[in-house]
């Protein structure tokens, strides 16, 4: 078949089983789509150190009362950054990276749908994300109003407004294309046979989260334009002044800001829905009725933004429609927790890395669902709001909730990737410390809400010291823990004992038929589907 | 490789400019296939899609435009 010069001395096996170019082209150009997996993910590290970097800033200047670390001006850069960059840069690039490296593995396509975009999506996230950071260097600093970007607080941001508005949007393009493809791919390039109701968790779990990113990264971007020409060109869309209305933007950003949540905790359901069966040995208990939470959720999350603005001044039927609102949310997550430990229930089990995470999800994430409700009790957020209890609320399910899962994904899936498995002990003693960290670093913050200490401040008054204490001593060991996890990824990626095909025991699925490392590209023809 | 299953993969079907010259099959073999193939389908889909989140990206500012 193949006609042409082998002007390499590549080996070319039978027909056009090509490997990758050599060299850096072959990242630049890649249109494969593993390729493009290991960039998005390798890039959410990146961010992940960054982003962390930045906490840590955050909690040394709160480990006691006064100024000691940074400015305020600077402190409130680090909150507003960090949480843009965990949020656009880790959490969310580390699932699409997932999603490259798996979905059409998962579903027997011989790539994703639009390859050529791929890599264009890809590569908007490091431009837009130098960009951003830029900002910190730019005349009045990067943005400082939080990542919520409220007017009129966000317009007095200095040199760096337009080039934030631009970030954002170079983001929001890059995930609008991401969702694109992956829609494309699940609906158009499933193998005969690979029907929907079929698809691993993680594809469905990743199909709803798509649309959702679909209908509201434009809102987002939408609504940062409306910013720019209420800045630049005159418009008074948020400017009372001028007739328009500050709490509109609100409106607008929690329409974008709460499916936006769940844009991060949908796909990390997937991960554990895939993960608990293949250590509990059992399949999953609920197949189809995890599918249907899954979408309950994603459609609830349209109709509860304003739970975010409780204290705005709504009008009691807004109250109460979203207070029941988002209460209703929690009975589909309930079928989820219900259907992961009946999953458990009488297994086989076994307490390998992945699984130790996944656990420590299903544990961890639901506290995060319990303060959620109590924040959803619109008198009780009057108390609440805008104090730290929101901020352990939202770590709790952010990080031992989509964090942690990304993490059980690595692992779980970095035999498969790499061909090796990872150090073993190193990843029990990753897991430990870290899941030890996190409750140090957050389960105070809960105390320091109640209490009513604010969010978003560099100072606080004395009878908070000891809680915020106990609470960066947590966050520089959760930290430090993180470079046992890098370590140990280098450290696969190079070398290590060599990983099975099916890796797992217990592990079910298409990509685990196909070897380890899988070759550069897989199921051109169609695999068998019993 | 099956051309009809692997249509919509540009690189499974021409040489890229980063890959070793391999000459697969005829650089239109995906193209032969007829109207309701795979690519065809993947074209359509990515089309709605992206109408999709232009409707969304527009639709509010002009709603805020109108209202306010
Ligand atoms: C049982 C489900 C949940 C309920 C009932 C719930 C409820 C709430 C409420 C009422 C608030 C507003 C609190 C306030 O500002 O006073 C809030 C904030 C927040 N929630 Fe949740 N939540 C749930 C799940 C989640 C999940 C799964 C995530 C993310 C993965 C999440 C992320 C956030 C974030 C980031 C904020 C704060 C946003 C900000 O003001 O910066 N929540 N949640
Ligand atoms: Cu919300």
């Amino acid at each position: 078949m193949s006609t042409a010069s082998h002007t390499t001395d590549h080996g070319h096996d039978h027909d056009h089983d090509h490997g990758p170019a050599r060299g850096l082209s072959r990242w630049i150009l890649t249109t494969n789509h593993k390729d493009i997996g290991t960039l998005y993910l390798l890039f959410s590290l990146a961010m992940f150190f960054v982003g962390g970097a930045m906490a840590l800033v955050i909690r040394a200047e709160l480990f006691e009362p006064g100024l000691q670390v940074v400015d305020p001006h600077f402190f409130n850069q680090m909150t507003t950054l960090h949480a843009l960059v965990m949020i656009f840069g880790a959490v969310m690039p580390a699932f699409v990276g997932l999603a490259n490296w798996l979905i059409p593995m998962m579903v027997g396509a011989p790539d994703m749908a639009l390859p050529r975009m791929n890599n264009w999506s890809f590569w908007i996230m490091p431009f837009a994300f130098t960009l951003l950071l830029s900002t910190l260097f730019m005349p009045g600093g990067g943005p400082a109003g939080g990542w919520t970007l409220y007017p009129p607080l966000v317009l007095q941001t200095g040199s760096a407004f337009p080039f934030v508005i631009l970030a954002v949007h170079m983001m929001g393009a890059s995930s609008i294309m991401g969702a694109i493809n992956i829609i494309a791919t699940i609906l158009n390039l499933r193998a005969p046979g690979m029907t929907l109701m079929k698809m691993p968790l993680f594809v469905w779990t990743w199909l709803i989260t798509a649309f959702l990113l679909i209908a509201v990264m434009p809102v987002l971007a939408g609504t940062v334009t409306m910013l720019l020409t209420d800045k630049f060109f005159g418009t008074s869309f948020f400017n009372a002044a001028g007739g328009g209305d500050p709490v509109m933007f609100q409106h607008i950003f929690w329409f974008f800001g709460h499916p936006e949540v769940y844009i991060m905790i949908l796909p990390a359901f997937g991960v554990i829905s895939q993960i608990i069966p293949t250590f509990a040995r059992k399949p999953l208990f609920g197949y189809a009725s995890m599918v249907y939470a899954t979408a309950s959720i994603a459609f609830l999350s349209f109709i509860v933004w304003a739970h975010h603005m409780f204290t705005v001044g709504m009008p009691l039927a807004g109250e109460l429609f979203f207070m029941y609102a988002t209460m209703l949310i929690a009975v589909p997550t309930g079928v989820k927790v219900f259907n992961w430990v009946s999953t458990m229930w009488r297994g086989a089990m076994t307490f390998e890395t992945p699984m130790l995470f996944a656990i420590a999800f299903v544990i961890l994430f639901t506290i995060g669902g319990f303060s959620g409700l109590m924040l959803a009790i619109a008198p009780a957020d009057f108390q609440y709001h805008d104090t730290y209890f929101v901020v352990a609320h939202f770590h709790y399910v952010l990080v031992p909730g989509a964090v942690f899962s990304i993490m059980a994904a690595a692992y779980y899936w970095l035999p498969k990737w790499t061909g090796h498995m990872y150090n073993e002990k190193l990843g029990k003693l990753h897991f430990w410390l870290s899941v030890i960290g996190v409750n140090v670093l957050f389960f105070p913050q809960h105390f320091l809400g109640l209490a009513g200490m604010p969010r978003r401040i560099p100072d606080y008054a004395l009878q908070f010291t000891e809680f915020n204490m106990v609470s960066t001593v947590g966050a520089f060991l959760f930290g430090f823990s993180q470079l046992f996890f890098l370590y140990n990824v280098i450290q696969t990626i190079r070398g290590g004992a060599k990983a099975t095909d099916q890796v797992w025991e217990g592990a079910e699925g298409l990509e685990w038929t196909l070897s380890s490392p899988p070759p550069y590209h897989t199921f051109t023809t169609a695999p068998e589907i019993k | 490789m099956d051309p009809e299953f692997a249509a919509t993969v540009p690189h499974l079907h021409h040489r890229a400019r980063n890959q070793v010259s391999v000459q697969a099959e005829p650089k239109n073999a995906a193209k032969s296939v007829g109207a309701n193939d795979r690519a065809a389908r993947v074209g359509r889909t990515a089309f709605a899609l992206a109408v999709l989140a232009a409707v969304f990206y527009a639709g509010f500012i002009l709603m805020m435009a109108v209202s306010s």
